[in-house]
């Protein structure tokens, strides 16, 4: 027999001071940022200022968007701990948690870079900075497949099935060429502010250390995608069905958005050499509609947790 | 019919409604308005329980027919 604790998320308000803080520390970095490390976007001061507020502020509040849509979500699964699809929940929940990690450490790390330009350690600082990235979302990808897994379990569905087979050949052409064009780029000399791991480590390691990690994490990401659609069509329920439709347009796409702000980041980091302000648009489009997945995510779990607290 | 069983075939006529939620929210109904353990469950704490689920479901959804085929469901079980 299911039971349910009401008991709500002890963490939640950690996670929010987190989020804040983390903030805080970011707009302080960027405003007070060395003009030397912005010098290769050919940028009057006034400009600079103007690009980093409009950097600042649409950050915090997509940070803060995602971190209220993954907290909904885990205060939903800790709701129904206990319950058959809890554990499954709760692994998207932390998964989600952990792309919010991923956004916020890559943009402190960002930020924290230019001010060791000059100094010792810069370069094993850069090489952090380009791992952190593909390290965390090797975890948040591993638990939001790890928890549509456990969802399969309660919905009982095939996920190697017709569709599945052919967004994984789409997803294996991008991947082998990605690989390719990795391995067969010529690595070009980089001012000491534009610095990557490119031009610090080999690139038949970085193909190890970075590609790797990177295309195993998005490999996660879409079978997650499949996995937690399936689930939607599957279980049963119409009103259940109905509140979770949020929460799975939510997630699918936060992840492919995640997917696609990664590859872009990616791409102009270590392959291209993309205009600056062009890229910046399309960026904060991809994390504008990023965090409208998190608005439908809180939505659809409050509209879930609803279920649960009609006495 | 005071056993498991009852209470099992009001969670089997929840289940195509709340799916997942069914069990949980059926303990819910019963635990709350009729003031009973699932297996205390008796025919005669149905027209109750029907009434209380029907206002219930009714804040959940406004799918009319969902409400009444739901409730004929459980007056089929009553009988």
């Amino acid at each position: 027999m299911a039971h349910v604790k009401t008991k709500p998320w002890q963490s939640a308000k950690l996670t929010y001071l987190l989020v804040v803080s983390c903030w805080i520390i970011y707009a302080v970095l960027t405003l007070i940022a060395p003009q030397a490390a912005a010098a290769s976007y050919r940028l009057s001061s006034l400009q600079l200022i103007l690009l980093r507020l409009t950097v600042i502020v649409p950050i915090h509040l997509i940070w803060l968007i995602a971190a209220h849509g993954a907290v909904t979500l885990k205060r939903y699964a800790q709701m129904i701990q206990g319950a058959k699809e809890a554990a499954g929940i709760n692994h998207i929940a932390d998964g989600l948690l952990w792309t919010l990690g991923y956004l916020i450490a890559s943009s402190l790390l960002s930020a924290i870079v230019p001010f060791y330009i000059n100094l010792p350690g810069y370069d094993a600082l850069v090489i952090l900075r380009d791992h952190l990235a593909p390290a965390m979302s090797l975890v948040a990808f591993w638990l939001l497949f790890q928890g549509s897994q456990e969802l399969k379990a309660v919905a009982k569905f095939d996920t190697w099935a017709g569709p599945t087979m052919w967004a994984v050949a789409g997803f294996a052409v991008i991947a082998f060429l990605l690989v390719l064009e990795f391995a067969t780029a010529p690595v070009v000399a980089q001012a000491q502010a534009d610095l990557t791991s490119v031009s610090l480590v080999n690139h038949s390691i970085l193909i190890y250390t970075l590609i790797l990690p990177y295309i195993v994490a998005w490999f996660l990401g879409v079978l997650a995608c499949v996995n937690i659609t399936k689930y939607s069509n599957r279980v049963g329920g119409v009103i259940y069905r109905r509140a979770l439709r949020d929460v799975v347009i939510g997630l699918c796409l936060v992840i492919t958005l995640a997917v696609t702000i990664q590859i872009l980041s990616f791409a102009s980091k270590f392959l291209l050499s993309l205009a600056v302000m062009p890229l910046l648009v399309v960026v904060y489009l991809l994390l504008f509609i990023y965090g409208l997945g998190f608005v439908f995510i809180r939505a659809g779990a409050k509209r879930l947790a609803s279920i649960e607290v009609q006495p | 019919m005071t056993d498991d069983l009852l209470y099992r075939q009001v969670t089997d006529i929840m289940e195509p409604l709340l799916g997942p939620a069914a069990e949980r929210f059926v303990v819910r109904q019963i635990a709350s308005h009729l003031g009973k353990l699932p297996q205390e469950l008796t025919s005669d704490d149905l027209p109750k329980l029907i009434e209380w689920t029907k206002v219930t479901l009714g804040l959940l959804t406004e799918d009319r027919q969902l409400i009444d085929e739901y409730e004929h469901k459980m007056a089929e079980l009553a009988e």
